[in-house]
């Protein structure tokens, strides 16, 4: 699931330059040594949607725990309990 | 909303129709008597505070207000920053600011929103003479402070509420720019509080989520081109077209994406040009046809004095200012944008410097020379050449590329949001040159901007006059793989030499066709993410072009095109 996620962050963001080797599933993911921002997260939410059927809703969740690192995006999208939707 | 605007001076003091909701915040509406009785015990608190200079960032735009109002109220200087990089932060507590607001992110501020500190006695307008500075990127590269007066955003308030006051009646504002800008700050802030609208404290990045927040009631829509393009089939269109309007500013919006509103909400976008030192200049809603014309707010003249543009505008503070826009200025007074005359440019909205961009690279002792360039395309990003030091190329071999640029990106990160690190990287011994002796955009442009579906990657490259070697990886979505072979996925042979061609005429400027191919050899398959070295000589007064694709496995193929 976390090499899953690494691999879709690569596709959806086009970041050539990382492998899933080169992202630690624990690594900060906006403040950290990626360094993403506001605009990967809305596409990488709309990619997450797309691929697991999972909503992240802002209103009610706290984003920054969820999107904090590939382990904790991980979790989020498990507890949901769904399958991932193709 | 009552049809009269209250001063930007009056805004903490002046008496407001009763349970209008002034703002939604964390899920509450906040009526005047709470936001004045906050107001008052940040003036208390900070009039105990020697302190004279404040720089305030917040998260979410009440608290903003909030604290900008008892700064002013407290007589303190107002400085408001862009960011809130440390960076920024070190670079303006040199320039005596005292931090306030959402700067540590391992601790949340106290906004003390709910203090009942309603038997204070209420103090004295503000003078609208009052001033706060942002800031702008410059084009020498440095952010540069702007020192704004409450009048002028109250002169522009009053252009803004005679076009659209009508049209906006009580609906409330909702945003996905942020405050911290001069748009965001008057669209979302100063205006709704003058015009006694309500306004959502926080951003909505995702228009889904802005949608989720409006429900029912009357809204508006302060974004920006970098969410508007973004909208797609499957946005909430039933809501986007129940707004009374949509706002954007912070770059012209492509006519396509203003069809697309249009198309599926009825919506004609209203689009405002501006600068954080004229404040707004003009608007243009795009309706049937391509690039239309701007149209200056009212009591705007322009001028031009050595090819360069002048505004003149009661909205800044003096007057002839010089724009850093070329326009192409038409009989009836509307006139077109035609790009920017500085090195300073718009991505994803954000302001960003190049020549700032650059030198910052070059501080990190790994680069000697830097070169960057905006890649304008779905997703805007920044390609940066560079060229290393002795340093740099050490760690490249050391640790290799991926690690490099990532150690490389963390060093901007102190000075640069996310949103303008560098994405396209190219290393280079040199910057190519055209004929001209300028730096050839054209080529790194191709090279940074690369198809992956059709195209290696170009991860770098070494070049003489007549021979370059460019260092490549095969990216693993390339088109050919699919069915060549099923299961065992290697680069058909022909595509090796469309490769050596396309480079070939890209860097040798080759524009006589191959007519033949000698000594062609495939000596060992390329496969998916293979690292490769790719070697073009060209002599150019025999019309042939020798190429070589080697690994550190060895020598994969090689072979001559021949013109003639």
């Amino acid at each position: 699931m976390e090499n899953e996620l690494k691999q879709l962050i690569i596709d959806t963001l086009d970041l050539e330059d990382l492998s899933i080797a080169d992202i630690d599933s624990h690594e900060a993911l906006f403040d950290g040594g990626l360094a993403l921002d506001s605009i990967d997260a809305l596409e990488l939410g709309l990619a997450i949607r797309k691929k697991y059927n999972v909503k992240i809703n802002a209103e009610k969740e706290d984003v920054g725990k969820i999107f904090a690192s590939v382990s904790s995006l991980a979790a989020y999208i498990s507890a949901q309990n769904v399958a991932p939707h193709y | 909303m009552s049809g009269e605007l209250i001063p930007l001076s009056h805004c903490a003091t002046a008496k407001r129709q009763d349970n209008l909701p002034l703002a939604f915040h964390a899920g509450h509406y906040y009526c005047a008597d709470r936001f004045y009785a906050a107001v008052r015990h940040w003036v208390n608190l900070l009039q105990s505070q020697p302190f004279e200079r404040y720089t305030l960032y917040t998260d979410d735009a009440y608290p903003f207000a909030v604290m900008l109002f008892a700064l002013f109220h407290a007589g303190k200087e107002v400085w408001i920053p862009g960011n809130n990089r440390p960076g920024t932060a070190q670079q303006l507590q040199q320039q005596k600011c005292r931090l306030i607001g959402d700067w540590d992110k391992t601790q949340a501020f106290d906004y003390c929103l709910d203090s009942a500190d309603y038997f204070n006695p209420a103090f004295l307008p503000l003078n609208s003479d009052t001033k706060l500075v942002i800031f702008t990127s410059g084009s020498t590269g440095q952010p540069k402070p702007i020192e704004k007066r409450l009048i002028q955003f109250q002169r522009e308030i009053a252009l803004l509420e005679k076009l659209w006051g009508k049209q906006l009646a009580a609906a409330a504002a909702l945003s996905t720019v942020s405050h911290q800008h001069i748009y965001g700050l008057l669209f979302r802030v100063l205006w709704p509080l003058s015009a006694e609208r309500c306004f959502h404290s926080r951003s909505y990045i995702d228009p889904e989520l802005l949608a989720d927040a409006i429900q029912d009631t009357p809204a508006y829509w302060i974004a920006s081109p970098a969410h508007l393009k973004r909208l797609d089939r499957n946005s909430p269109w039933q809501t986007i077209s129940a707004l009374n309007a949509i706002f954007s500013s912070g770059g012209p919006l492509q006519y396509s994406t203003a069809q697309q509103i249009l198309a599926n909400s009825g919506q004609s976008v209203i689009e405002v040009f501006g600068s954080s030192e004229s404040g707004g200049i003009a608007w243009r809603q795009q309706n049937r046809k391509p690039d239309t014309a701007w149209t200056l707010f009212e009591g705007m003249t322009l001028s031009c004095k050595d090819d360069r543009w002048h505004l003149h505008s009661p909205l800044a503070g003096k007057s002839g200012l010089p724009l850093d826009d070329q326009l192409d200025l038409q009989h009836d007074g509307r006139f077109f944008l035609q790009g920017r005359v500085d090195r300073i440019v718009k991505l994803e909205g954000k302001r960003v410097s190049l020549t700032e961009l650059e030198q910052r690279l070059m501080d990190t002792q790994l680069i000697a020379e830097a070169f960057t360039v905006m890649i304008a395309k779905n997703r805007d990003e920044i390609g940066a050449v560079c060229v290393l030091n002795q340093k740099g190329l050490a760690q490249l071999k050391a640790s290799g590329r991926n690690q490099l640029i990532k150690e490389i990106r963390i060093a901007l990160y102190k000075w640069f949001e996310a949103v303008v690190l560098p994405r396209k990287w190219l290393f280079v011994d040199r910057l190519p040159l055209n004929a001209q002796g300028k730096i050839d955009q054209h080529i790194l442009m191709q090279l940074l901007d690369g198809n992956y579906r059709k195209f290696p990657q170009v991860l770098g490259f070494e070049m003489t006059c007549d021979s370059i070697e460019l260092m490549v990886k095969v990216p693993h979505k390339l088109i050919y793989f699919a069915d060549h072979f099923s299961g065992y996925p290697i680069l058909p042979g022909v595509v090796q030499i469309a490769w050596a061609d396309y480079f070939g005429r890209l860097f040798f400027a080759i524009d006589e066709p191959f007519l033949n191919m000698e000594v062609i050899k495939f000596v060992k398959v390329i496969q998916p993410e293979d690292e490769l070295k790719l070697t073009l000589d060209w002599k150019k007064d025999i019309g042939k072009l020798y190429f070589n694709f080697s690994s550190e496995a060895g020598m994969h193929s090689s072979g001559l095109l021949l013109s003639r």
